[in-house]
């Protein structure tokens, strides 16, 4: 008999569900309309965090959206839809951003590079292994600034996003930490390379 | 995770598992993790302070329509049929000006020809107008297909909005997972009444179950209400 668990019928994941197993009914169609005009929105305004220019910011999120919908016929619940969609829209925002963003941040050119170019940011790109980085930071840095850090130099978050998304209420915001950061993963990673200088 | 990044798929799982499970409380202690779970919650946040909402709904509804013009979505075409006009009494006309003519005897020629334009128009419309699926399948509105419950007595009544281009419509009662699990056709009408002993195979009196409106037209689905969940009686 047919029970249904307490569950609003028209949540995301039920109309993910319904269009995954039949997207050629209207059901299933009208289930799609209504996540792309529920969720739209949403991924623009990511999509704006990232790129902080209209255009591409449309752009880009037609392009999210079109990968939704792509994706959608293989969508199996596992939890929450917000957490599948939003890793759609922010590897591929990411993507399309690369590195290059970071270099026009001002507050990165003022504050954070180093006067000879060799910051954190550029030993994480040129270290010989993720996992030497990691165990860097690990070492040298508390919770805070490995966040920090990684939302900057993996993320490709602005010093005002992570001010925001880490709360951060002081009067520099995440600049003084990441600044902090920075110094002592430079110095972490200067005093291994001599040890390994040393060794050799 | 690949390359820093988690997949879709990955991140929703881990997010979902309890926050004593083994995986989730390796995953807690690394940036990349925390980095999403805070970026995934600024997210799902409503508003957003660098967009404005205007901003935003204009985003929205060019983005609708970018996607509906692409044909990844359906184009919002579905509109509430018009609300029952009251029959009106019909008058005779005066017979004077061009109805006079016409029935008058110099007018049965005109008449001749005006029939035969209809029969040949008639002609045309059975064999040259669109065929069901090339009809254009829009969605409805927010709000112009709209399901409503009421109880009345033993029963449960349910109506909803006449939808334009409908000759019929079905009541889809659905299972977990929003699959069918009965269904109940309409010919006529735009509401229902649900009492236990009537009720169709599959679903059981007291139980609870989502139901949907599906409008058909020639036996196909035009369009779908938003589901509702209720307490059958």
């Amino acid at each position: 008999m047919a029970e249904v668990p307490e569950q609003d019928p028209n949540s995301d994941e039920l109309l993910a569900l319904r269009y995954a197993r039949d997207s050629a009914s209207a059901a299933g169609r009208a289930a799609l309309a209504t996540l792309v005009e529920r969720w739209s929105g949403r991924v623009y305004a990511w999509a704006y965090r990232i790129v902080r220019e209209r255009e591409q910011a449309l752009d880009l999120s037609q392009d999210c959206l079109v990968r939704m919908i792509g994706a959608l016929p293989r969508y199996e619940p596992r939890g929450k839809f917000a957490a599948w969609l939003f890793t759609i829209v922010h590897n591929r925002c990411r993507s399309a951003l690369g590195r290059s963003r970071w270099a026009r941040d001002p507050d990165i050119e003022l504050d954070l590079l180093p006067a000879d170019g060799v910051g954190p940011e550029h030993a994480y790109e040129s270290a010989e292994s993720e996992q030497r980085l990691m165990d860097a930071m690990d070492a040298s840095l508390d919770e805070r600034e490995r966040l920090a850090l990684w939302l900057r130099a993996e993320e490709g978050m602005s010093v005002q996003d992570i001010t925001r998304l880490m709360k951060i209420e002081s009067s520099s915001g995440a600049r003084g930490l990441l600044q902090t950061a920075r110094r002592k993963l430079s110095a972490e990673l200067e005093s291994r390379g001599r040890a390994q200088g040393d060794r050799a | 995770m690949n390359d820093g990044r988690y997949t879709p798929e990955a991140l929703e799982r881990l997010l979902a598992l309890p926050e004593d499970d083994p995986e989730r409380v390796a995953a807690v202690g690394s940036p990349q993790f925390e980095a999403y779970r805070r970026m995934l919650a600024d997210f799902e946040r409503p508003g957003d302070a660098l967009v404005a909402d205007a901003e935003l709904d204009a985003a929205r509804a060019e983005l609708m329509s970018r996607l509906a013009a692409a044909g990844h979505i359906p184009p919002r075409t579905v509109t509430p049929a018009a609300a029952p006009v009251a029959p009106r009494t019909v008058r005779p006309l005066p017979r004077r000006g061009v109805l006079a003519w016409l029935t008058s005897g110099g007018g049965r020629p005109a008449l001749a020809v005006a029939g035969a334009l209809i029969v040949v128009g008639l002609g045309w419309w059975a064999t040259q107008r669109p065929t069901r699926d090339e009809t254009s399948r829009g969605i409805a509105e927010p709000g112009a297909f709209e399901l409503t419950t009421k109880k009345q007595g033993d029963a449960m009544v349910l109506s909803w909005n006449a939808v334009e281009g409908a000759d019929s419509y079905r009541v889809v009662f659905l299972g977990a997972g929003l699959a069918e699990v009965a269904h109940q056709d309409v010919s006529t009408g735009t509401s229902l009444a649900l009492r236990a002993g009537a009720l169709p195979a599959g679903v059981a009196s007291g139980s609870r179950v989502s139901i949907e409106i599906v409008a058909l037209r020639m036996g196909g689905d035009i369009a779908t209400s938003p589901a509702r969940t209720i307490l059958l009686p």
